[in-house]
C-alpha cells in the first residue's frame, strides 16, 4: 500500500535519461503515484532552465517553484566532502558530508538553502546510490585507523524522502558493517519507522539526530516539519531501538522570552531521552547571507526572524554580534550541562574565542569533545569510545 | 504637485523606492511629507529612515504611521539644530528602536570606557565589531619614568570594576 501523500511531496518530477532505469527512480516514481513526469536529455536545473513565466519571476518565486519540483538524476563528481563549516577561523567538528540529493521539501524561513541553492532551486535526488555506498565503504576501508563521522543532512533532510527512497535501509546496514565509520542522520521529521525496523542492523554505528528549536520558532518558522513533541517522541523510539541520538539547536534565535522557550525544549528532551543515550548536542546561532534577507521577507512575510538584531559581518553574513551570540550559547550550554555534566556539547560556526567564553576551556581540552572536534579522528583514543561506541 | 511627487522628480529616486513612495497610504503620506519638509533628505537617507521605521513597525505589529509620528520623532523634527543634524538624530533614534539590545550593550560599553578614561587616562580599544575577546591598549612614553607611571596605571586598570564589566559584557553578560 503506498504511503500517505504528504503535502510537501512534489507536484512535478523531471528525470534525466541516464537516471530513468535506475532502481531508485523506479521506486520513487511508483510511490509518488499520479504525478506529472518530464524526461530530460541533459542534466540541468529545470526551474532555472525552463520558462515558467510569472511562476519563476524572481529568486523567491523560483525557490517556491523549486520546492514543488523534483529532479531525479545521477550525481557526478565526488560524494564525500569535509563539512564547509570547518573553513576560516572556525572550530570544526570534523564531520564529513555525503549528499544523496539537494534541497529540502520542508520549508524553514531561516534556511540557508534559500541562498545556497538560489541558482539550482529544484529538489534533487541522486539515483546512482550504489556509487555513493561503494564510495563510503572504500573510503572507510582505505584508512582503517581513521574514524569517519559522516552526515547526510547538509543540503537535504536525511529522512524526509525515506518513504519514497528507502535510503536508510541501505545506509544503516552498511555503516553497521563498518568498524570505523559512524553515520549521522539529521532530520526535522518523525519518519523513523524504518529505523526502528533496522534495530538489529545498525550495530551502534548510526546516530539519529534532530534539529530542534523553541516551540514558537518550530510552529511559526518551520513549515511542514514535525511538531516539537513528535520529534522528541521519534528520538525516544530510536533510543528504544538501540540507537544513540543527537540534537542540534541551530539556529538559536533571540526573541522576547527566548530563555523560557529554549528551557522548555531542553526539559522536553530530558523527560523522554536519557542523557546516556545522547551522542552529542550542537549549538549554533542564526546566520545567513545578506542576499537571503529579501528572499526570506518575500517568502515568509509574517516571519519576524529577519527583523531581529543581526548585523552584517565581514563575511557578508547577517548574524548577532558576538556578545549576543554568547548570551544564547552560554545559556544553552549551561542548561544542558546542568542536566548532565558529561554531555558532549559543541558549537557550530564559532571561533576559538566563543569556545573560551562559553565552555571556559578550549575545544581541545574537553575530553568528551576531542573526537568530535579533532581532525585526526584516530581510533585508538579513549575518547573515541565515548563518541563511537555504545 | 505633491511634496512626495516633487521629491521623486527632484531626487534620484530608484524605481523600487519610487513605487514604495507611491504606495503610501494617505495618512502615511502626511508623515513622510513632513520628513521631507523638515529634513530635506537625499533619496538614500529617506529610504533608510523609512526602512528602519518599517522594520520596527513589522516587528512590533505597529503601523508605519505609529512609528514615525511618535512623540520622540516629533520632538526631533522640531529640534532647533540644522537639517543634517536632525537627520542624524532621527536616524539614531530609529536605530535605537530597531536594535534595542545592541544599543544597550554599546551604551554600557561606552560608559565603562569613559570611566576608565576619566579614572586612569587609559583608552581601551574593543574588539572590532565586538567579535573576539581581546582588548587593546596603546601606551606612549617619552621616558622610562613615563613607562613606570603607565605600568602603575595598568596595575590599577587590572582590578578596576569597569574593566571587569567590559569583559563580562563581551561574554554576553548583559
Amino acid at each position: 500500500m503506498p504511503p500517505a501523500r504528504p503535502s510537501y511531496w512534489p507536484q512535478r518530477v523531471f528525470v534525466t535519461r541516464d537516471a530513468s532505469d535506475d532502481a531508485l527512480t523506479q521506486r520513487v516514481l511508483s510511490r509518488l503515484g499520479d504525478v506529472e513526469v518530464v524526461h530530460l536529455d541533459r542534466r540541468a536545473d529545470p526551474v532555472t532552465e525552463t520558462d515558467f513565466g510569472a511562476d519563476a519571476a524572481n529568486d523567491a518565486s523560483r525557490f517556491d517553484l523549486g520546492k514543488r519540483t523534483l529532479l531525479l538524476t545521477r550525481h557526478e563528481g565526488g560524494w564525500m566532502e569535509r563539512c564547509p563549516a570547518g573553513s576560516g577561523n572556525l572550530v570544526c567538528c570534523n564531520l564529513w558530508t555525503v549528499n544523496p540529493g539537494e534541497g529540502c521539501p520542508l520549508d524553514c524561513s531561516y534556511c540557508y538553502l534559500q541562498s545556497y541553492l538560489k541558482r539550482n532551486p529544484t529538489l534533487k535526488l541522486f539515483t546512482n546510490i550504489p556509487d555513493m555506498l561503494s564510495t563510503i565503504e572504500a573510503a572507510a576501508n582505505a584508512e582503517p585507523s581513521r574514524l569517519f563521522r559522516i552526515g547526510t543532512g547538509e543540503t537535504i533532510d536525511s529522512l524526509v524522502w525515506d518513504p519514497l527512497t528507502d535510503l536508510s535501509s541501505e545506509l544503516v546496514p552498511l555503516f553497521g558493517r563498518l568498524s570505523n565509520a559512524l553515520l549521522e542522520l539529521k532530520t526535522k521529521t518523525a519518519l523513523v519507522d524504518q529505523l526502528v525496523d533496522l534495530r538489529s542492523e545498525h550495530n551502534g554505528r548510526t546516530v539519529v539526530s534532530w534539529s530542534l528549536n523553541a516551540r514558537v520558532v518550530t510552529e511559526r518558522e518551520e513549515v511542514w516539519t514535525a511538531a516539537l513533541e513528535d520529534r522528541i517522541l521519534a528520538a525516544a523510539r530510536c533510543v528504544e531501538a538501540g540507537y544513540r541520538v543527537g540534537f542540534h539547536f541551530d539556529p538559536l534565535i533571540d526573541f522576547d522570552g527566548w530563555q523560557d522557550a529554549y528551557r522548555e525544549t531542553v526539559d522536553l528532551i530530558f523527560a523522554s531521552v536519557p542523557a546516556s543515550r545522547i551522542a552529542w548536542i550542537s549549538l549554533g546561532t542564526l546566520r545567513y547571507k545578506r542576499e537571503m534577507q529579501q528572499v526570506m521577507r518575500e517568502r515568509f512575510p509574517k516571519s519576524t526572524v529577519s527583523l531581529g538584531e543581526q548585523q552584517l559581518g565581514s563575511d557578508n553574513k547577517m548574524r548577532y554580534c558576538q556578545p549576543m551570540r554568547l548570551r544564547l550559547l552560554r545559556f544553552m550550554w549551561d542548561s544542558l550541562k546542568e542536566r548532565s555534566a558529561d554531555l558532549p556539547v559543541y558549537m557550530c560556526m564559532e571561533g576559538a574565542s566563543s569556545w573560551r567564553a562559553v565552555s571556559e576551556c578550549s575545544s581541545s581540552e574537553d575530553a568528551s569533545l576531542v573526537e568530535i572536534i579533532s581532525r585526526k579522528g584516530r581510533t585508538d583514543g579513549a575518547a573515541a569510545e565515548g563518541v563511537f561506541l555504545q | 504637485m505633491s511634496v512626495i511627487g516633487s521629491f521623486i522628480e527632484e531626487r534620484r529616486v530608484d524605481a523600487k523606492f519610487q513605487s514604495r513612495l507611491n504606495e503610501l497610504q494617505e495618512t502615511e503620506q502626511v508623515i513622510v511629507e513632513r520628513l521631507i519638509q523638515c529634513l530635506s533628505p537625499s533619496a538614500n537617507t529617506l529610504r533608510e529612515l523609512i526602512r528602519l521605521a518599517e522594520e520596527i513597525a513589522a516587528r512590533e505589529s505597529r503601523s508605519l504611521l505609529d512609528v514615525l509620528s511618535a512623540e520622540k520623532i516629533n520632538q526631533l523634527l522640531e529640534h532647533s539644530s540644522s537639517k543634517k543634524e536632525r537627520q542624524r538624530l532621527i536616524r539614531q533614534e530609529l536605530e535605537q528602536q530597531r536594535f534595542p539590545k545592541l544599543h544597550k550593550l554599546h551604551a554600557e560599553l561606552n560608559q565603562c570606557q569613559t570611566q576608565l578614561l576619566n579614572d586612569l587616562g587609559l583608552r581601551l580599544e574593543l574588539p572590532r565589531d565586538l567579535e573576539g575577546d581581546t582588548l587593546s591598549l596603546t601606551i606612549s612614553a617619552k621616558t622610562a619614568r613615563d613607562f613606570e607611571r603607565q605600568g602603575a596605571k595598568i596595575t590599577e586598570l587590572s582590578t578596576h570594576p569597569a574593566l571587569a564589566r567590559i569583559f563580562s559584557l563581551l561574554k554576553g553578560d548583559f
